[in-house]
Order: structure tokens, then sequence, then C-alpha cells
């Protein structure tokens, strides 16, 4: 059929090759968005800065627009991205801070995997019950509450009731060490070091629960849908009828088919978890792409950094696309009728 | 005198949906035997394919519930088995084939992959690995002569858990290749002609007959007593129906399993089944040998019934239907459910339901192979135009 | 098994909806939720002393008090009511969600509608669907709270621009939602019947799409509201929206306030009352919301309507899983294939 394994690199080139103009589109997007003035850009951005870093600003930014975005766009695939006002680089800054988002957003959809997608199924085997509802009740919960507040209510609360710290990858007793990945238990465990690791994974915990936590209910939503559509079907039966466990029966034949459905909402679950990240980081303290959104939009009054806004913005939306391009693969590979061709 | 395979008493099914309670089965008894095919045949929501599902307690019971009765297989009543000993209890004993070929097989996974699954599960129960039922001896019918053995009766001959064992190597596990040829002898069973091209292919690269062929295949595999078909050929082209039918007609000569037909369709029962049941709004109204049903109806419904059936070589006159609506099961009508619609309806129609009785009043009420009907006027029935 | 085709008796609409409505309690609960806090703003808008004792920036000489009969959820560290601002800040919110999701709605509903509808290739019409369609699914691309962040930088700090900002991100997601639907149902039997009848397909648009697409969307609207909240409050969070204290109070604002400042953990009422109220507010639209759509979910429905049909239920087993991306999704490729016919998914909020 179209499944050879050659035609699954077919299938993915193409799918790459869609990448590139909405990428194109994207960073065009980006632009336009944030270098289109009501008031003068300088003005709005930087409405405390001093002559000279007024003049600086104008420099760079009273240039025409189609100018400033060629010069933007070939900055950036050079690596330059351009800096803040007071002089940081901006490229540097997130490639050291975007490993610790992916490692706390890997670590979200790991718990929303593992308790997300078994409450759906558990939602959808006792549909209409006492189940349903107490599953319903949950996921919507952590959907009614927003980041900020289920952020500062667990690093307040219930982060000390609980005994897990809510602040920064580590300890601050501990002493730093080389960090190859920037992903604080890859680091840790690369330092063959158990207590370093441990006490990364204590830190890791509350912010990755809250993320989850938040962030589940679409998932778990989609698993009790597509289950509720799978379970009536004949090959549900037969798999009873043949004496499997109901447990097999549920997640070896009803849920591999319902499982096809749910990779659907993987590309918006990855724009909740990142936009989570801004607040979550901040709260947090973790030291990721989100905090780096933060103060550069100028939460907290901090000085925003324009440059870096912008780049935050595109990385974003890349990360999105690049998640959607995902779903669209394992969709390909988890159904057999999709031909690769 | 064997026992019968299979033994509903009295059973009652409801369903309770939102708006209400629909009565679906209401005091049905069946028994059927060894090496017997009993058809049941009647209009869509008579309750057949409900009262199909329930015997091996398929149905998701809280919606529906099992109001009353007792369904005996193997000397235990089904009705009485906890949910959770439920899968020990399928799968060694009774088997079940579905209407839909689009739904039936697994769209994720390969045919060697499904059909090898319940061989396996068979497999680990043999060995003890997973606890199966132990319900007691699969009755055999020493009456019926022996037939000469064949593959399928080999491949097919229902599982004795603590019988003898026909295979020395039971006690070690297979492996995937021992697995790989059991599952083509079961594929040629259903006499599909190239196994071995099948065995790698999903459902969806398969015509309906051929799915319907590796469902029958898969129910066979796991050496049941009793295979029940819920409507098997209702859902495929003629063509294809004939052919599937003439497959199963020719297992049900080969297999040692008792069948459980289901279907709306008079002729498909008429070339397949030994004994037949009519339904009607829930009730069993007529059962007997299928000859006798069929040339001598001896209930109104039945008869209506078999006029309606439009014959192919007769164009003379309107078709012929039966007056009135079938009842709506949330409020079923008292007494007989068939009598707002009957042409031999009396009083005692109305008030009281008449019991499945043998025609012949003079015979022993337990004897097999009666023709029983459920009618006050039974013996009025052939009168009727 | 095929089910008896019967004229179903249905009771009238309303009475349809109190039973359903009965029948899904979370739902109901939902319901009088909404109901309760409409009300309340309502109360907070026409009169507010009859139910708020104080002033938002009123400093009153209980100091950082707990909550008691006179100060229902406590004071701030300058006497300053909670509940009175919690209250006072309970129509802005309220009446920014309903704003920004409805002109979300008529903004992206339309044009999702054209999208949808008008979109044989060749032509002017069809041209412009396409174009709709491809920056639709560019704007999709951005997480909405980190575009309307962006954009709140442009438009300029307060309420009336960051409410702006968030309408621009928001209607791309009414355009696929609605586009999805009218691709749905366009070819039904029912409507080619309409139109071998010789309906125009403007009139087809408006009498039949419409009527069917309108049920998901106004779904997906209920539980927006409840997201666009968050949104905003998020971004009243992060600070770039509202000013707290001030004379308008927003519960975002006050939240980031009062958990910058510190005191939050000793004096857990002040974060906890806005968080409260966001929390419930937003709880109550999702309820309804996820209720509603489980209502209309036809696989779910069946369960509740009562009608004078035989058929033995469960009925005809639904429609084989979704048809691949390549089949439906005819736009951009990374946009997620759309899920069989029914109500759409909504993102979560940030």
């Amino acid at each position: 059929m179209g499944r050879s394994l050659s035609d699954l690199f077919i299938f993915i080139a193409k799918r790459l090759l869609q990448l590139i103009p909405v990428l194109l589109g994207v960073i065009i997007l980006t632009f336009i968005v944030t270098h289109l003035r009501l008031t003068g850009l300088c003005n709005e951005w930087y409405p405390h800065a001093g002559a000279t870093t007024l003049a600086h600003c104008q420099a760079v930014y009273g240039a025409p627009l189609t100018n400033q975005f060629w010069t933007y766009f070939t900055g950036l695939l050079q690596g330059n991205w351009g800096q803040s006002v007071t002089g940081v680089q901006v490229y540097p800054a997130i490639a050291a801070d975007l490993p610790a988002t992916v490692e706390l957003v890997l670590a979200a959809l790991f718990l929303m995997i593992v308790i997300g997608i078994p409450m759906g199924v558990i939602a959808a085997q006792y549909s209409g019950r006492l189940g349903d509802h107490l599953v319903r009740i949950f996921y919507l919960s952590g959907w009614a509450t927003p980041t900020y507040l289920g952020a500062v209510i667990a690093a307040i609360f219930i982060g000390p009731a609980v005994g897990l710290p809510s602040g920064g990858e580590y300890s601050t007793t501990i002493p730093p060490f080389p960090q190859y990945t920037h992903m604080s238990v890859i680091d840790a465990m690369l330092a063959l070091n158990l207590p370093y690791t441990v006490d990364a994974i204590d830190h890791l915990i509350m912010p990755a629960t809250v993320l989850a936590f938040i962030n589940m209910g679409i998932a778990t939503r989609m698993t009790r849908a597509s289950m509720l559509e799978v379970l009536p079907l004949d090959y549900v039966r037969s798999a009873r009828m043949k004496g499997l466990a109901e447990f097999w029966v549920l997640y070896k034949h009803a849920l591999r088919n319902a499982l096809i459905t749910t990779t659907t909402v993987l590309g918006i679950t990855a724009g909740g978890l990142l936009a989570g990240t801004v607040v979550i980081e901040e709260v947090f303290d973790w030291p990721g792409i989100g905090q780096y959104a933060f103060t550069a939009i100028g939460g907290n009054s901090s000085t925003p950094n324009f440059a870096g806004a912008v780049a935050v913005v595109i990385i974003f939306a890349i990360a999105v696309v690049v998640a959607n391009l995902v779903a669209d693969i394992l969709y390909g590979l988890l159904d057999p009728r999709v031909d690769w061709r | 005198m064997t026992d019968p395979v299979i033994d509903v008493r009295n059973l009652s099914i409801t369903y309770t949906v939102g708006a209400g309670t629909f009565y679906a089965v209401s005091d049905v008894s069946l028994k059927i035997y060894p090496g017997q095919t009993v058809g049941i045949v009647g209009e869509t929501g008579c309750g057949k394919s409900t009262l199909a599902q329930a015997i091996p307690r398929l149905l998701p019971e809280p919606p529906a519930t099992i109001g009353g009765g007792e369904i005996i297989f193997r000397g235990t009543d089904l009705v009485k088995v906890p949910k959770r000993n439920l899968p020990m209890v399928r799968g060694t004993g009774i088997a079940m084939i579905f209407q839909e070929p689009l739904n039936s097989l697994n769209p994720a996974y390969r045919v060697f992959d499904q059909i090898a699954e319940s061989i396996r599960i068979r497999h680990y129960r043999d060995m003890g690995w997973v606890k199966s039922f132990q319900g007691g001896e699969v009755p055999f019918d020493y009456s019926k002569p022996a037939a000469p053995p064949t593959v399928g009766s080999a491949l097919t001959r229902p599982i004795v858990p603590d019988g003898a064992l026909e295979e020395a190597a039971r006690d070690r596990l297979r492996t995937r290749s021992e697995f790989r040829e059991e599952v083509l002898n079961y594929l040629r069973l259903v006499r599909i002609n190239d196994p071995e091209t099948i065995l790698n292919l999903y459902p969806h690269e398969l015509s309906g007959g051929m799915r319907q062929r590796i469902m029958i295949a898969m129910a066979l595999s796991e050496k049941p007593s009793l295979l029940i078909a819920d409507e098997p050929t209702s859902a495929l082209d003629v063509t294809i129906q004939a052919q599937v039918l003439t497959l199963m007609k020719e297992l049900i000569d080969e297999v040692d399993a008792s069948i459980l037909f289901i279907s709306h369709d008079l002729g498909v029962i008429a070339e397949t089944a030994d004994e037949i049941g009519v339904m009607y709004a829930g009730r069993l109204v007529e059962y007997g040998p299928v000859g006798d049903v069929f040339r001598s109806p001896r209930h109104p419904y039945t008869k209506a019934l078999l006029k309606a059936a439009p014959a192919h070589y007769k164009s003379d006159g309107p078709l012929s239907s039966i007056p009135g609506s079938v009842p709506n099961l949330s409020r079923p009508p008292p007494g007989c459910r068939f009598h707002p619609r009957c042409p031999l309806v009396q009083d005692v129609c109305r008030r009281d339901p008449p019991p499945l009785a043998p025609v012949d009043k003079s015979a022993d009420p337990q004897a097999r192979g009666l023709h029983r009907s459920a009618c006050y006027f039974a013996e009025e029935v052939p009168g009727l135009p | 098994m095929t089910v008896a085709a019967r004229v179903v008796r249905r009771d009238g609409p309303l009475s349809v909806f109190w039973r359903v409505l009965r029948a899904n309690p979370l739902s109901f609960v939902g319901f009088l939720m909404c109901l309760i806090i409409g009300l309340t703003a309502l109360v907070v808008v026409v009169d507010p002393s009859l139910i708020i004792p104080f002033g938002p920036l009123q400093e009153t000489a209980a100091r950082n008090a707990a909550p008691s009969a006179q100060h229902l959820f406590g004071t701030d560290n300058l006497g300053r009511d909670i509940y009175s601002n919690v209250m006072l800040a309970l129509p802005l919110d309220l009446g920014i969600g309903f704003a920004i999701a409805g002109s979300a709605l008529i903004i992206g509903g339309g044009l999702g509608l054209i999208a949808g509808f008008y979109n044989t290739p060749g032509t002017a019409v069809g041209w412009l669907s396409v174009s709709i369609m491809r920056v639709t699914d560019i704007f999709l691309s951005f997480p909405s709270l980190i575009l309307a962040l962006a954009l709140t930088r442009v438009l300029g700090l307060g309420v009336g621009p960051t409410v702006l900002a968030i309408t621009i991100t928001w209607w791309p997601y009414y355009v696929r939602l609605v586009r999805g639907e009218v691709l749905a149902v366009k070819h039904l039997p029912y409507v080619n019947a309409a139109r071998a009848a010789g309906t125009t397909e403007n009139r087809i648009l408006l009498r039949h799409v419409l009527r069917n697409v309108l049920e998901p969307t106004i779904v997906y609207f209920t539980l927006d509201i409840g997201t666009v909240l968050v949104t905003y409050s998020t971004i009243g969070f992060i600070g770039v929206a509202s000013k707290y204290p001030g004379p308008q109070p927003e519960w975002g604002a006050m939240l980031a306030f009062y958990q910058q400042t510190g005191s939050a953990n000793i004096y857990p009422w002040l974060v906890l009352a806005p968080g409260a109220a966001i929390f419930i507010t937003v709880l109550a639209f999702s309820l309804l919301g996820d209720g509603l759509r489980d209502i209309l979910d036809p696989r779910t429905r069946r369960a509740f309507v009562r009608g004078t049909t035989t058929h033995d239920p469960p009925a005809e087993s639904p429609a084989p899983l979704a048809i691949p991306s390549a089949a439906v999704t005819d736009s951009n490729p990374m946009a997620p294939p759309l899920a069989p016919v029914g109500p759409v998914e909504t993102g979560a909020p940030p």
C-alpha cells in the first residue's frame, strides 16, 4: 500500500517543505504586527529612556519599513537577532533559555499524557455517571484556572504544604556545575550526581504540574469524545467476546483507535503550553524563554526589550507550527488508513 | 438425552434510557442443543439482537438490565456471574460474529494479529496462565452419527478445559511462526484462497465479504460450543451474501459448534437453520423445526410475515402487509402483544399473554423438536387467508 | 442493526431544553451560576450601592484585616475593602469577555462563512476565500496570549487597546470553526436537494447552512467567554493593561499587585478573593458550555430525546473515524485535521 519506509520519507519531506511558506508568513506577520506604529515606536517601548537611547532607537527603527524588514530578515538567518536596549544580544540569551522551557513543556506533556488520557478513558467508560462528572469537574477546574492564579496558589500555598520547592531550577545550596544542555534534570544526570538530579526533579515537579493541570482539559476532553465514538463499534465488542480483560479491551483496542483523533489537538495543546510558560516561569523563577518573554514584554514593570519580544513571538510561533507538523505526522503513522504517498 | 449447550429460561431485558424504560425482551425461553442451528427471525426492533447479545452478557449493563431469568451455560447461570468474571466466561465457549463488516475488525491491526490474538488467549488459558471458566464438560450429542473427521471439525472442536489434550505440545509456549500456521489454517477453513497475502493486510484493504469471512475465522478460532451470528449477512451485497451463506452452511456441517443465527431475512434463515424462532415485540411467538414453521405457521404474525415476503415470480395485486404498526416497547400492549393487529383477537388475548405452548396438545411439553406457538387460537391460523 | 425509521414526536424546544439541562446536572449548575453572575453584574452596574459598601480606593481603618462580617474578603495594607474591589471588577471583566468573544464571533464568523461557502477555485471570491484562509492559518500559528501581548505594545496600554489587541488575535479561531462547519454542511443531501429545487446559493447559505452552523458556534462562544476572560486577566497580571489600585479594578491586576507586594502569604485573602472570582466565573461558563456541547453532540443527544420511536437502543453505530487530513483540510496542511463533524475543541486558555 502506500506505507513503506521510503513512503514515510516522502510523507515527512512533503510536510517539511510545506513548512517553509508558513514560517515565512509567520516572520512577516510578526514583523508587521510589531513594527507598525500608531505612535512612535521608540516612545512606546522606551517611555522612560534617556536621549542617547532614544537616538539609538531612532537610528535603528526610523528607516523605511521594507529596509528594516530586509535587514531584520538577513540578520535572523545569520544569527543576529538584535539586542536589547542595554546592548545584550538576543540570540545567545534565547539559545541559553530555550532548553529549560523545552524541559518544562516536555515534563508537563508527559504528565498530561500519563494522567489526562486515562482520565478521558475513565470518563468515557462511565459516561453520564459519577466517574464522568468527576473527571469533568477536574479538567474544567484546570481550564477555568488562569495560569497566574494556579501558579501563585501553587507557589505560595501548595508548594510549601507539600514540601516541594517553587523557585528556580536548583536549590540555592547547590554549587553551580557545568550545564551542557541547559536542561536541569539532564545536566544533573550528566554530572552523574544523584542528589542534584533529585533536587532538579523536585524543582521541576511544581511548575510542570501546574502547567499540566491547566492544559489537561483539552487532551482529556478529546480522548473522551473519541472513545465515546469508538466504544460502541463492533470490533470493541469482538475484543470483549474473545475474553480479553476489560482493561485490554479499552487500552489495546479502543484507545488505540481513539488516540488517532486525539493527536489532532496536539497543536492547540502546544500553543496553550507555551503561552502558559510565560507566567509560570515568572512565578516559579524558571530560567526559560517564558521568563525572558515576560520581561521583554515589560511585565512587572521591567524594562521592555523590543528585539527580544519580537524574537520570542517568532520562536513561539515556530514551536506551534512544528508541533502541528509533529501532530500531522503522528496521525499519519497511527492511522493505517492514511496513505503516505 | 443430552443437555442443551445453552438454556435460556424466562429471560427479560429492559433498557433504562433517560426518557423511560424499554421492555426489549420479555420472558423468552430457548434451548439450543449440541450441533443444532437455531434461527431467530423477526422485524427490526423485535429484540432479537438484544437477546443475542444478552446471552454472552455483552450488553452494556447500565442502560440495559437483565430483569429476570437465567442463562444456563455449562451448568452455570451466566446472569449471576459478576461483571469482573465475565472475561473468563467469554471466549471459552461462546463466540459471536456481527453485522457490519466495516467496523467488525479493528482498523489499526493487521489480520494476522487479530486472529492470532484469539488463538493466543485460548493458548494462555490452556496453559493455565489465565484463569478460565471451569464450567464442566462440553455436552456432545452422541445421538448424531459421527461425521467423518474433517479439517474443520478438528480445528473447531469445542474446548474441554480439563479434558483430553489433542495436541501433545500444549504445554510449551508457542512461537509466532506456529501461530502463523494455525492462523493460516483457519483462513483456509473459511475458504480464503490466498491466505498468506491476507495475513499482513489491514481491514480497510479488504472487501466486505472478505472481512466477514475473517470475522468467522476469528470466531471459530476460539473453538466455541456456541456461535452466535447476529445478522452476519444483512449488510452485504446480495452476491456476497450468497457466498457467505454458502460458506456458513458448509461450516455448519463441518463444525461441531451450535449456531444461533439471527436475521430478519426469512430466506436466509430457511436455508441455514434447523429450528426457528419468531420474535415479535420482545416475545417469542412461535418456535419449531424450520420446515413445520414455514409450511404451516401456527401464529397469525408468522403467517402474515410469510405472506408479506414478496414471491418473485408472481406479480398480481399489491404486496400484502400487516395493518397497524409495531408497538412502542416502553408501553407494550397488555396481554398478547400482537393483539391490536391480529385478525383472531378475542378478549382473552387482550388480558393474558399466551404461553409458548406446543401446537400438538398431546405431546410432552419437555420434548425436543416440538412446534410451539404463543397463540390461544393456534389451530385457526391455517384457516386464515 | 438498522433502526426503524419513525416519525419522532418531540415536545417543544423549551421543555426539551429543561429536561436536558436537568438530566445533565453539571451543566445545569453552570447555567445557574451564569445566571447569578449575570444578575450580580447587572446590579453592580445599575446600582452599586446595593451590594457594595465601600469605594475601590477608599481606605478604612481596618488594615490587613482578615475576612469578617464587615469586610467580607478582608482588607489590604491600606484598608481598602477587597470585596468591593472584586465586585466592582465583575461587570468590567464580564463585559470584556462578551465584547471580545462577540466581536471575534461576528468578524471571524462572517469571514468563515465566506471562506467556507464561496470557495470555488477560479473566481474572484474563491481567491478571496483562499487568501482569508492563508492569513488565518498564519495567525493561528501564534499562541493567542503571545500575539495579544505583542499587540498591546503596538496599540498602547489600557483597557480599550487591550480589548482591541485580543480581538485581533481571536477572530481566526472563529474563521476556522465556522469554515469547518460550513464545509461539513455544504454538501449534505438535503442541501443538495434545495439546490436541485432551484434555491439560489445565497439563500442556501442564509437559510440552511447558517442554521446548522449556529449550534456548534454558540457552544464554542459560551466556552470562549471564559477563555477570553482568562486571557484578559492574564494580560492584566503581566501588567500591561489595567492599573491597580485604581478607580476601576480588574481581577488580574489585583492579583498581580498583591502577589508582587509580597504580602500574599501572610494575608492569603488578598490573592484568593480575586482568584476565586475569576475561577468561579470561568468555571460557570465552562460548565455551561461543556454541557451544551454534550447536549448538542449527536452521540450523546440520543439519550435525552423523548420520542415515540421503538428502536432498540443503542441504535446504529456512528460513522468511522475521522477522514485523514488530506481529504478534508484543503488549505494549510499544518492545520490539524478536522475532527469528525460535531462541536470543535477550543484552545486552552493561556
